[in-house]
């Protein structure tokens, strides 16, 4: 086998079959250098350092160099690997054009463990890591914890290898996140968000994160009675996106589901009390009141805002 | 239910109105949801998915009225050999919170001599 490097010679030694002192040496080589191709990410690189600038070009400000990987048959993410000569930043990740083909983002929720598939090939001799890196906290690297996630991909795989990750209850929710993924035989290298790997490939991608809003009303099984609201999402309980600039109360907080509780305070006692829009006055029959809610659009469309009370109790809130 | 638009800009307290009726079940947990969403139909449900916003649910309880009322004649003053005048006074006391409707009906009968 030959290291074609462009410098290393090899000697083939010919003896006569009766007097070994007797031989012929033929000198091969150098062999010339091969051609190396890299592949690189193109996740938004300012040079800057600054929460929206990941680690992608060679070299930058301080970021220190982006990922690239030598592209060698049969080590791959996807079906297409392509190369470049530095990194290809683009503010949707799409510099890199058509090798971003190998993982399938689906939806992130805060709170929630993703399952993550990605597609990936190693018919190299070694084992290979997998490793994919989502900046949760949006600061622009990919190095706090619980932003990794990996698996060992052992000689002989093509297929779809599923990657978990748990999406942290902080996750910063409906921006862009900087997504890598990293394939290579040097562990090592793979493990890291940036700098140079002997081999495989990177691909970069952005995602969101999504956050909820559920209520709290007691809920004891599907339908509706005395006490038994529609909170919960086997009841088809209300739900709503939380996104910024559009919230009744100081305080909205995500959950998973609805957490139904006998005094309507399930959500009161997680991580934040999100009921805190109204005071409620004393009801009383014959009475008229006027409650006031606190609120806030900022959204740029007016929004509406629906109070609705069981006065029957028959656990149907109607118009 | 009640509603209000919450216009863009909006960010402070928007009031809602709502009338207990007289029929309202008292001294029982009862379920109170709000809902802001730009998806202004889907907040006119109080189920269902709503594109964004928030829901906030509470207990509330309704008082009622509490009545006490006697009767007790005043006085009884014959006006002919088969007529009298009955004065009654009729006291009501409503010591609850609730508001609550008091009715007299006067039942004729003829009395069977």
């Amino acid at each position: 086998m030959f290291t074609a490097n462009g410098v290393s010679t090899y000697s083939i030694r010919v003896e006569d079959a009766l007097d070994p002192t007797c031989f012929t040496t033929f000198t091969l080589g150098p062999v010339s250098s091969c051609a190396e191709y890299y592949d690189w990410g193109d996740l938004y690189d300012n040079n800057d350092n600054s929460s929206i600038s990941y680690p992608t070009n060679i070299n930058n400000g301080g970021e220190g160099n982006g990922p690239s990987h030598r592209i060698i048959p049969g080590l791959k993410i996807g079906a297409v690997v392509d190369f470049e000569l530095d990194g290809q930043p683009s503010a949707t990740a799409i510099g890199d054009g058509a090798d971003e083909d190998g993982v399938t983002l689906p939806m992130l929720q805060v709170g929630t463990t993703a399952t993550i598939p990605v597609s990936v090939m190693n018919m190299t001799t070694s084992d290979a890591k997998l490793v994919l890196f989502i900046d949760f906290n949006r600061d622009g690297d990919l190095n706090d914890a619980g932003e990794m996630t990996s698996a060992t991909i052992i000689t002989g795989t093509n297929g779809t290898v599923s990657l978990t990750i748990a999406v942290p209850s902080d996750a910063v929710t409906n921006l862009n996140l900087g997504v890598r993924a990293r394939l290579s035989t040097d562990f090592a290298a793979s493990m890291l968000s940036e700098g140079a790997a002997p081999d495989g490939e990177v691909e970069d991608y952005y995602v969101q994160v999504m956050a909820f809003d559920h209520g709290d009303l007691p809920d004891s099984g599907v339908g509706t009675s005395t006490n038994n609201y529609e909170t919960q999402s086997a009841s088809n309980g209300p739900v709503h996106k939380i996104i910024s600039g559009l919230k009744i109360g100081a305080i909205v907080d995500p959950e998973t589901d609805g957490t139904q509780s006998a005094l309507a305070n399930g959500d009161d006692n997680d991580a934040s009390d999100d009921e805190d829009a109204v005071v409620l006055p004393v009801f009383y029959t014959g009475a008229n009141l006027v409650i006031p809610v606190s609120v806030m659009n900022m959204t740029g469309v007016n929004a509406k805002l629906t109070m609705f009370i069981d006065y029957n109790a028959d656990g149907v809130l109607m118009m | 239910m009640s509603s209000a638009i919450v216009a863009t800009g909006t960010n402070g307290n928007i009031n809602l109105n709502t009338s207990v009726p007289l029929t309202a079940i008292t001294n029982t947990n009862l379920g109170l949801r709000l809902r802001i969403s730009t998806d202004q139909t889907a907040v006119m449900q109080a189920n269902g998915y709503a594109l964004d916003g928030e829901i906030e649910d509470y207990i509330i309880q309704i008082q009622g009225p509490n009545l006490v009322h006697s009767k007790t004649v005043a006085s009884v003053t014959q006006v002919d050999a088969n007529e009298y005048n009955v004065v009654y006074n009729i006291d009501v006391q409503n010591t609850g919170l609730g508001i609550a409707n008091y009715a007299l009906r006067d039942i004729p009968f003829l009395m069977m001599m």
